[in-house]
């Protein structure tokens, strides 16, 4: 059995140390690019979303390369990505690959589907029962940490004084991360990382703008996807929040509860859940709003139907609320320059907002 | 209280469920205004009414409210479909509609919004008389509940017999440019074609050029998904169900059909349409092991009626070939 996973972000290496160290044979895919992207748009429908193609593009690189069975996981709507594994599957059967799809379906709805699924795979299993609570236990220290540094490395990129140091340094800390497996190499990994970082040479005179960074996961957290928005306005020098990332942790740390928070902010303006972060997207920029802000940029799959319905309410939010919202919508023909020109004129249109304001404040203080 | 005028808009879910809700609203003494049948004019007004990036019918359904608005009704009945007792919900866009709606007009009538989340016919009665003690205190709610029920079956029935919506529902009918031609048929059809697709894009023969009427002109027995039995679509299953009611409908029909030997499959689909990506997909899949033809049409606020007809012309000549090949009989006479 030679298994290979969703790629998605910051995650591959936590995914393949816990499933090497659990005994499989691990294909770990090559990180998405045009090629995965081309690929899955060729095998996958027309109107599936962005996450679903490369997702595609990527089990059929890593089929390549010898994997013979994919985990993933299912879910339970109301939108796609709960269908993925199954869709995955029928296109990769069609195309006459004899892969396996294990899909992890919630617990809770699909008791049976989850059991089997766990069975087939602790059959392969090399380990003893009795170590995999360490393993996955590691391997969820790893993915904090990785998660904790990285949203460091964000709020220092739009104040370093070389500009692509900030990246270049990250870069190197997440080579150090591949290594780390025990508690104290993460630990060490985490603490040497921080201190790299905060050695990056900084100009803390500035006030950046600062823009919320909402939308749908997977685009949110895979720099490819999105053409790497968050690296790109913080080069600009604008400090980003990102509204999602894998471990919850780093940002719950920060708000108690935020999962609440968010529902309650949505509420005025959308009560029903409508599957993906449709509904965080809302009330992600009410709170955007509420923080003072400067603006919201919703990163969208097209044809994403969440995003599609938050889009449609956003415009209202953003004129009761008085917050910019500009939407971003990915597909395999947005072109990296088309992106960075939109941003550039985002955040021109903010400073200038900005000034006003200020100049306002100014007036009314002389 | 005195009577209103509620207004329906002949759209999205409203093609399965009108005749439930027409009949209830009039019968607890309102007048109810159904608007007509999709026209360019109201496809205009939902395209400057909406985002650019939703998919027609909800854009349609957004000209069918500014239509209802026009026409000075008290109320509009724009409920949030979550559940119809099947197991499945519906497309998050029905999931959001009435807030959608909300913010896409800045004057607006009343909106009656109730969630509709009925897993059983209590669930729905219990509906029934939040509505009527909002909405019509005086009377009462059994005989009107009873009456909508009644008229509902009766419709789903005569769809099940093989009619289309406009010839078993008046409301339907009404300005509908459908006149029903006799057919006069040289020979029993041998072709029949499933169209399959959401209720809303495969009967709003606006926006669909009118296909069904098109394949019948051409000599061809047209069958839908509404005119499988529920009970016969239920027995089929999926690997996994999917999330959505029609979704669910479309492809489980195209199984039905494709067991009862039908010639091939048209499937008509909409522009950025996120679930019919995967329904669609299946669609193809089911086909192909069936080795029957698929067509797939998708509607967007540009499709032509020249396009539509020359593809379907196309595809029912190819399928008159196969058919006479696989009965030997000769192309020439
Ligand atoms: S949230 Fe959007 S992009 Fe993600 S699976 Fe659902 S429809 Fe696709
Ligand atoms: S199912 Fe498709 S066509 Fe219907 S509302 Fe949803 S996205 Fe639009």
């Amino acid at each position: 059995m030679r298994i290979t996973f969703p790629y998605m972000g910051n995650s591959p290496p936590v995914f393949k140390q816990i499933l090497s160290e659990i005994g499989y044979d691990v294909v770990v895919p090559p990180p998405p690019s045009k090629r995965t992207l081309d690929l899955g748009t060729k095998y996958a429908p027309e109107f599936a979303c962005i996450p679903f193609k490369i997702l595609l593009g990527s089990y059929l690189e890593a089929i390549d390369l010898g994997a013979d069975t994919i985990v993933s996981t299912g879910g339970v709507g109301p939108c796609r990505a709960g269908y993925y594994g199954e869709l995955h599957r029928g296109i990769l059967n069609d195309l006459g690959y004899d892969v396996t799809i294990i899909i992890i379906e919630p617990p809770l709805r699909h008791p049976t589907q989850f059991l089997q699924a766990i069975k087939l795979l602790l059959n392969e299993r090399k380990v003893p029962l009795w170590k995999l609570p360490d393993i996955f236990w590691r391997g969820w220290l790893k993915l904090n940490a990785i998660d904790h540094v990285e949203k460091t490395s964000h709020d220092i990129r739009p104040f370093e004084i070389n500009k692509g140091e900030t990246t270049f340094v990250f870069r190197q800390c997440m080579e150090e991360f591949d290594v780390a497996r025990s508690r104290a190499e993460i630990k060490q990994a985490t603490e040497n990382s921080l201190r790299k970082l905060s050695a990056i040479p900084q100009d803390r005179s500035r006030e950046p703008l600062k823009i919320g960074l909402i939308g749908e996961i997977y685009v949110v957290l895979e720099p490819f996807a999105n053409h790497d928005v968050q690296v790109k306005l913080e080069e600009m020098g604008v400090l980003v929040d990102r509204s999602i990332y894998l471990a919850e942790w780093t940002r719950n740390n920060a708000i108690k509860n935020r999962e609440y928070e968010v529902k309650r902010a949505a509420e005025p303006f959308l009560s029903e859940l409508v599957g993906g972060h449709g509904r965080n997207s809302i009330g992600e920029t009410v709170l955007y709003a509420q923080q003072g802000f400067d603006g919201v940029i919703q990163l969208a799959p097209f044809a994403c139907i969440p995003e599609i319905v938050a889009k449609s309410i956003l415009p209202y939010v953003s004129r009761k609320l008085n917050i910019p919202v500009m939407t971003l919508f990915l597909d395999e023909q947005t072109g990296e320059g088309g992106i960075r020109t939109r941003l550039e004129a985002f955040v021109d249109m903010l400073g200038q907002r900005r000034n006003k304001k200020e100049g306002q404040l100014a007036c009314v203080g002389t | 209280m005195s009577s209103k005028r509620i207004g329906l808009p002949r759209s999205l879910f409203f093609y399965s469920h009108l005749p439930f809700w027409q009949t209830f609203w009039s019968e607890l003494g309102h007048e109810v205004i159904v608007s007509p049948l999709t026209n360019k004019d109201m496809l205009d007004r939902g395209i400057s009414n909406s985002v650019t990036d939703l998919c027609v019918p909800v854009k349609i359904f957004h000209g069918h409210i500014s239509y209802l608005i026009d026409q000075q009704v008290d109320a509009l009945f724009v409920p949030r479909m979550v559940d119809v007792g099947t197991n499945d919900t519906f497309c998050p866009k029905f999931l959001a509609l009435p807030e959608m709606i909300r913010c896409s007009f800045s004057d607006m009538p009343v909106l009656i919004a109730q969630r509709v989340d009925v897993r059983g016919r209590l669930h729905l009665f219990k509906l029934c008389s939040e509505l009527q003690r909002e909405w019509a205190s005086g009377s009462g709610v059994w005989t009107p509940f009873k009456k909508a029920r009644t008229a509902q079956t009766q419709y789903e029935t005569e769809l099940t017999s093989g009619k289309l919506p406009h010839e078993a529902w008046p409301a339907f009918a009404w300005s509908n440019s459908f006149k029903e031609e006799t057919l006069i048929f040289t020979r029993e059809p041998a072709l029949t074609i499933a169209v399959l697709g959401y209720p809303y894009s495969v009967y709003d023969s606006f926006i669909n050029s009118d296909v069904i009427k098109k394949l019948r002109r051409l000599g061809v027995n047209v069958v839908t998904a509404e005119m499988i039995p529920l009970e016969k679509r239920n027995q089929y299953r999926l690997s996994k169900d999917l999330f959505w009611h029609y979704s669910n409908n479309v492809v489980k029909s195209g199984m039905y059909w494709l067991d009862q030997g039908v010639t091939g499959i048209i499937h008509i689909t909409n522009f950025a349409c996120g679930p019919d990506a995967m329904a669609g997909k299946m669609l193809e899949l089911l086909c192909k092991q069936h080795g029957k033809p698929l067509l797939t049409l998708t509607l967007d606020e540009q499709t032509g009626q020249i396009g539509i007809n020359t593809r379907i012309e196309a595809f029912v000549d190819m399928l008159q070939r196969r058919f006479r090949y696989a009965h030997n009989l000769s192309l020439h006479g």
